[in-house]
């Protein structure tokens, strides 16, 4: 032994030290985690060839290195129970306008001419014509064949949604090819088939093969008959009516009062998963991008519509919603209160059962009674949501908050800043909308038995959503690269973001009339200096993430001014003018008023106060004064 | 032909940490063709990396961490 092998340990126990503390310094990172271990065996084994050992101090390192690994593998595999869910609802909550949905407002103008014009950058409108309720102007579903195909196919079942139109939807209402069963008839035939026999699998459960109809049987055989028809998850749950928009969006601003839809007390939520090879081989800002959002919308549309109608034959009241836009309902909450997701930082649900943020869901609003799941399940996603933060680095316009929930509308959650998620998405001009969120969110996986294994750990271990999670630093899924694909292999390269930006100085007139709808000042963007370019970070130029390096934005998309051009990557020729016009017209104050006291148009919105929300008899006191929980509004609205 | 014998005694001790590395191993593996199989080959080498590391300090103790033969 030489004196310089004991300053070699030294250095080297120094260094496992160094990594140790460095650890915890940079929030749990990876890097100094794994140094750690390297150094600590080079340590170990250093001390092992050089100095003289006992067969004591063996046993000692082995028993202590094992001890170690058993406290460890306790506190990853031990089934703990995952932290409970928190109570979201924390004070006044009104209904959602649908007209404050992201999509409504691009599309109807309240975000600014350009965006709502933001299909010319690709489209000649000329090209569109014929499209229906569209309308004249071109969007991003309506200028790719692919997705032309699948979000025409989802706007096809729009009329079947329900028989009658409930707050202007559906805006046409076509009937069932196959009638609706009516009196004798129906009584004569009901039941899920000819003799109500349940399916095999359900009557194995039950002990019994003929159907009682309790509710907890109705629910088995409905999650059962979606299962087969294709969804890939699906949860049952009872209604708040807090979950019904307050105004529709496709008849442009129709009321949607409570009593048109009183009737119905549960709900069915089904999912169908974009699919983890579609996510994984194509860049969140592709054109192929909307085409995941386009297949899952349709897949899912054309399961509940028969879904319905097969209720409705049944003898109950049934209305189906789909597609983005195509629903009574907001449907977050639906995936939260029926157990299967929570709200994660991106405000949407995560279903670890359904790829994470990867799916699109569907709704069947009926009165057919059946046995809620759990609403209070836990999953542990807000929990990890709050050690990880990979969709808030990914999002091109950091629309995705990175620190605590806020409370916005009573409710405790992140909160995206929607406007600039939906002007991003409609306006991005590399390709054709986004979903990078859903694309870097480690609940992104297949489900493999491997991936569950994992899910399982952060689901119940206190420890591995911090090992995990990258809140602070590089966590294990920013270090392994999950998004390189050898099925695509090209990742690695994205152009820098770009979107549709207002003209200099942009500034919305209020009020805005469109449709049978008022957009009022309460309505204006947070955005709006932003949406003209200004501090809009434009490309994320200089940054890099795990899988993409965001380049230079080309001289070419430039003016002379050095103003960014709304025109597109691909396709120059489509570069918006400076002087559109919004589809709708600002009006003066005087002429808001008497359209909205005479019962011409309508307004709403969570945040309006009760005197400015027309008419008034959609919002109700009972449920949209003071704290309201869950439990509390579903147990009024059995009552109705 | 001679015959091959081929002896092992450990202690119970030894027997632990052997369960742990072949744990931590089995880990490797699994991790290391499961991502193979969606797809993912940086994922893949690098869970592999990822459990092999974790197992180092474990293995150089039941290497190199024991009595030199001339002092047993
Ligand atoms: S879809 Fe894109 S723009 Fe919207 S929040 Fe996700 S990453 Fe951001
Ligand atoms: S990326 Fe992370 S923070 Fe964002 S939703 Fe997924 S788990 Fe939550």
């Amino acid at each position: 032994m030489k004196k310089s092998d004991k300053y070699i340990l030294i250095g080297l126990w120094g260094a496992v030290g160094l990594c140790f503390v460095l650890f915890f310094a940079l929030g749990l990172n990876i890097y100094a985690f794994l140094w750690f271990f390297v150094l600590s065996a080079a340590a170990i084994a250093w001390w092992g060839l050089r100095f003289p050992i006992t067969e004591k101090m063996r046993a000692r390192a082995i028993i202590g290195i094992s001890g170690w690994w058993m406290v460890i593998g306790f506190l990853m595999l031990f089934p703990f129970p995952p932290p409970e869910r928190p109570q979201y609802v924390v004070g006044e909550v009104h209904r959602f306008s649908e007209l404050d949905h992201g999509w409504s407002r691009v599309l109807l103008g309240a975000l600014g001419p350009n965006i709502a014009h933001h299909g010319m950058v690709y489209t000649d409108p000329k090209e569109i014509e014929g499209l229906g309720q569209w309308g004249s102007l071109p969007t991003f579903v309506t200028t790719f064949p692919l997705t032309r195909a699948l979000f025409g196919g989802t706007t096809l079942l729009d009329p079947y949604r329900s028989p009658v139109p409930e707050g202007g939807d559906p805006v046409h209402v076509a009937p069932y090819a196959w009638t609706t069963w009516k009196g004798k008839a129906r009584d004569r035939k009901l039941g899920w088939n000819k003799g109500d026999l349940l399916l095999g699998n359900v009557a194995k459960k039950l002990g019994y093969e003929k159907a009682k109809y309790t509710p907890k049987e109705n629910a088995m055989m409905m999650k059962e008959i979606a299962l087969w028809l294709g969804s890939d998850e699906v949860g049952i749950l009872k209604m708040d009516p807090r979950f019904f928009y307050s105004h529709d969006f496709l008849s442009m601003g129709t009321p949607l009062p409570y009593d048109e839809v009183k009737e119905y007390k549960y709900a069915i939520q089904i999912y169908v998963d974009q699919r983890w090879r579609r996510v994984h081989n194509d860049p969140g800002e592709s054109w192929w991008s909307i085409t995941k959002s386009g297949q899952s919308y349709s897949t899912g549309a054309w399961i509940v519509v028969r879904l319905a109608h097969m209720l409705r034959d049944m003898g109950y009241k049934a209305s189906v919603g789909f597609g983005g836009i195509n629903y009574h309902n907001h449907e977050t909450s639906l995936s939260v209160y029926s157990g299967l997701g929570e709200f994660a930082r991106l405000s949407n649900a995560v279903v670890p059962t359904a790829g994470g943020l990867r799916f699109k869901s569907a709704s069947i609003l009926t009165d057919f009674p059946m046995e809620p799941d759990e609403p209070y399940t836990s999953l542990g996603v807000t929990r990890f949501c709050s050690h990880c933060d990979r969709c808030a680095r990914a999002c091109p316009v950091n629309a995705i908050p990175m620190g605590e929930p806020t409370v916005e509308n009573g409710v405790l959650m992140w909160h995206v800043d929607k406007d600039k998620c939906a002007r991003f998405r409609a306006g991005n001009l590399n390709g054709n909308c986004c979903n990078e969120c859903l694309r870097v969110c480690p609940y992104n996986k297949p489900s493999t038995l491997f991936h569950k294994f994992g899910m399982y750990m952060v689901k119940h271990s206190p420890l591995a959503p911090r090992l995990f999670g990258n809140i602070n630093g590089v966590g294990l899924d920013d270090w392994l690269e999950f998004d390189y694909s050898s099925d695509a292999g090209k990742f690695g390269e994205n152009r820098p973001a770009r979107w549709i930006t207002e003209e200099k100085g942009f500034k919305m007139q209020f009020p805005y009339y469109m449709g049978r709808y008022i957009f009022t000042e309460d309505e204006r963007s947070p955005d709006e200096e932003w949406s003209t370019g200004e501090g809009a970070e434009m490309g994320k130029v200089g940054l890099s993430y795990k899988g993409i390096k965001w380049g230079k934005i080309p001289e070419r998309f430039f003016d002379a001014n050095g103003r960014h051009r709304n025109v597109h990557w691909d396709w120059e020729g489509g570069e918006l003018p400076k002087t559109l016009k919004g589809p709708g017209k600002s009006i003066s104050k005087e002429e808001a008023m008497a359209l909205l006291k005479s019962g011409k148009a309508f307004a709403g919105g969570f945040n309006k106060k009760d005197e400015d929300v027309y008419p008034r008899n959609v919002r109700d006191p009972k449920y949209e004064k003071g704290v309201v929980t869950y439990e509390q509004a579903v147990k009024m609205w059995e009552k109705e | 032909m001679k015959d091959i014998k081929i002896a092992f005694q450990f202690k119970w001790y030894e027997f632990l940490l052997l369960a742990i590395e072949a744990g931590l191993l089995f880990l490797a593996f699994w991790a290391l063709i499961d991502s193979l199989l969606i797809a993912t080959p940086i994922a893949a080498w690098r869970f592999f990396q990822f459990f092999i590391i974790l197992a180092l300090p474990g293995a150089a103790i039941f290497v190199f961490f024991k009595p030199k033969k001339k002092e047993a």
